[in-house]
């Protein structure tokens, strides 16, 4: 099978991401519940997840970062907790669900969606023309996971600083991928996923909240601390997250973690772009082929949006999968507005992903079906 | 040979400060704070010796690391409470 769906999961792990979920199913304990070794070695696990997690955000205290079952809890916790009735919030076309269906199910609150162009791309100048007095939060997915498009992220944490308003990043496809510096960016809430470009396993995400920020709780229960209290500790990380850890999956991401600080960041970069100009130089000269998206690789990370002319993008993900082992996702990605956005809210489109374990090989044999597609009729 | 413990309301606190005297070679044991001492139900505290306490507060204030309560042991897993400063 030749995997080019990374941006829903990253298929391939390195190896120590492997051992470090198995060894750990093998020594389950639950860590900060008791006081025995296998729990305190367990406990020190999570701990090394968060600091290299630290290391690779630029976060000093590891404590602000609290880890979830994956990314769209960790925006859930972060929108639901900070924002209260008659708040106003501005985001994008091109968020994901995970950000406009909880904003959604908000009541008391008003939101701006602002549009972006057909690239994908939202000026900030867009953003901070939308500010209100009651403007509460900007949220922005740093890039997106139809079209690959990055947003200036950098520029709109400025905008937001000066204006007194807090900033949160959905760092879902862009964690491991694009630098991120919670500091540099004025970033306030960060949500990210362990399992995609941090190549951990599934189960794993995290939310950073900068210190000073007070959340409400979305879930109450064990934290193993302060236990007489029927409260959450008002302390962080224990306030939100309670419950039984995913311990293997988060010894695992800690792992995947310390693979993408090893190769370096601007490497995986560089190494996804390279395969994104390789599918592009093909794609834009085939004329059954729409390519949607950015045009300079540089502005995007690994996703490509394209469709074959006259044929369902469900029907061509369909004969990927059956007739060329190619696993790609089609539709509308669980990103509607972006789909309105680029114009393909009929038809959805193939989403083609790759990942650093992606082979050039791979993209070739993509490319070839692609070509053999494009000539047949349905 | 004198012992005493610091407890933290987190295991993460407890952990952070651990990982620092790990780097100075000097290892604390991490565990359950017991249940005698009145920390609204469960805690966790590193146990180390009593040439260890000026440093650890120390290092707790350097890296903002806040220690709920300093206990020596007694005899008979008794704990006298230290004030901190």
């Amino acid at each position: 099978m030749i995997y080019l769906d990374n941006a829903a999961t990253t298929r391939h792990k390195p190896k120590s991401v492997l051992k470090a979920v198995e060894n750990e199913l093998k020594n389950s304990a639950n860590p900060g519940r008791s006081g025995h070794n296998c729990s305190l070695k367990s406990s020190e696990r999570i701990y090394n997840a968060r600091k290299v997690l630290g290391d690779l955000f630029h976060i000093e205290n590891i404590e602000d970062i609290i880890l979830t079952p994956n990314a769209t809890y960790a925006l859930n916790f972060g929108i639901k907790g900070i924002l209260s009735e008659g708040d106003h919030v501005i985001t994008t076309s091109m968020e994901h669900n995970s950000v406009l269906r909880p904003l959604h199910a908000l009541s008391g609150i008003s939101v701006t969606r602002v549009k972006a162009d057909c690239y994908g791309f939202v000026e900030p100048a867009w953003i901070e023309a939308e500010i209100k007095p009651e403007t509460k939060l900007i949220v922005v997915n740093h890039s997106s996971n139809v079209t690959g498009s990055i947003q200036d992220i950098c520029t709109i944490g400025q905008i937001a600083k000066r204006h007194g308003i807090l900033f949160m990043v959905d760092a879902s496809q862009s964690a491991g991928v694009l630098p991120i510096d919670v500091n540099e960016f004025q970033i306030d809430l960060l949500g990210f996923p362990g399992h995609k470009g941090l190549y951990g396993p599934q189960g794993t995400g995290g939310l950073y909240i900068r210190p000073g920020l007070n959340l409400k709780t979305i879930i109450e229960g064990g934290t193993g601390s302060e236990s007489s209290l029927l409260n959450n500790p008002d302390f962080l990380p224990d306030k939100l997250e309670s419950g039984t850890l995913n311990t293997p999956g988060f010894y695992g991401l800690s792992k995947g973690v310390e693979y993408v600080l090893k190769e370096g960041v601007s490497n995986i970069l560089s190494y996804e772009h390279f395969l994104l100009d390789l599918m592009k130089e093909t794609l834009y000269n085939m004329e059954q082929v729409t390519v949607y998206g950015p045009v300079d690789s540089k502005r995007q990370t690994g996703t490509l949006s394209i469709n074959l002319n006259g044929m369902d993008s469900g029907v061509a993900a369909n004969i990927l999968n059956d007739d060329y082992h190619i696993a790609v996702r089609s539709g509308f990605h669980c990103a509607y507005p972006a789909h309105e956005t680029i114009g393909t809210e009929k038809t959805g489109t193939v989403r083609v992903s790759v990942s650093a374990f992606t082979k050039e090989k791979e993209v070739k044999k993509f490319l070839e079906a692609i070509h053999k597609m494009s000539k047949t009729k349905i | 040979m004198n012992y005493y413990i610091a407890v933290f309301s987190s295991i993460t606190l407890a952990n952070k400060l651990k990982k620092h005297f790990q780097y100075d070679g000097s290892f604390m044991a991490l565990m359950h704070a017991p249940t005698s001492i009145p920390m609204n139900g469960c805690a966790y505290c590193l146990r180390f010796r009593e040439e260890k306490l000026n440093d650890v507060m120390e290092a707790a204030n350097r890296f903002d690391i806040p220690i709920k309560a300093i206990y020596r042991e007694m005899p008979n897993h008794a704990y006298q409470e230290y004030r901190i400063s």
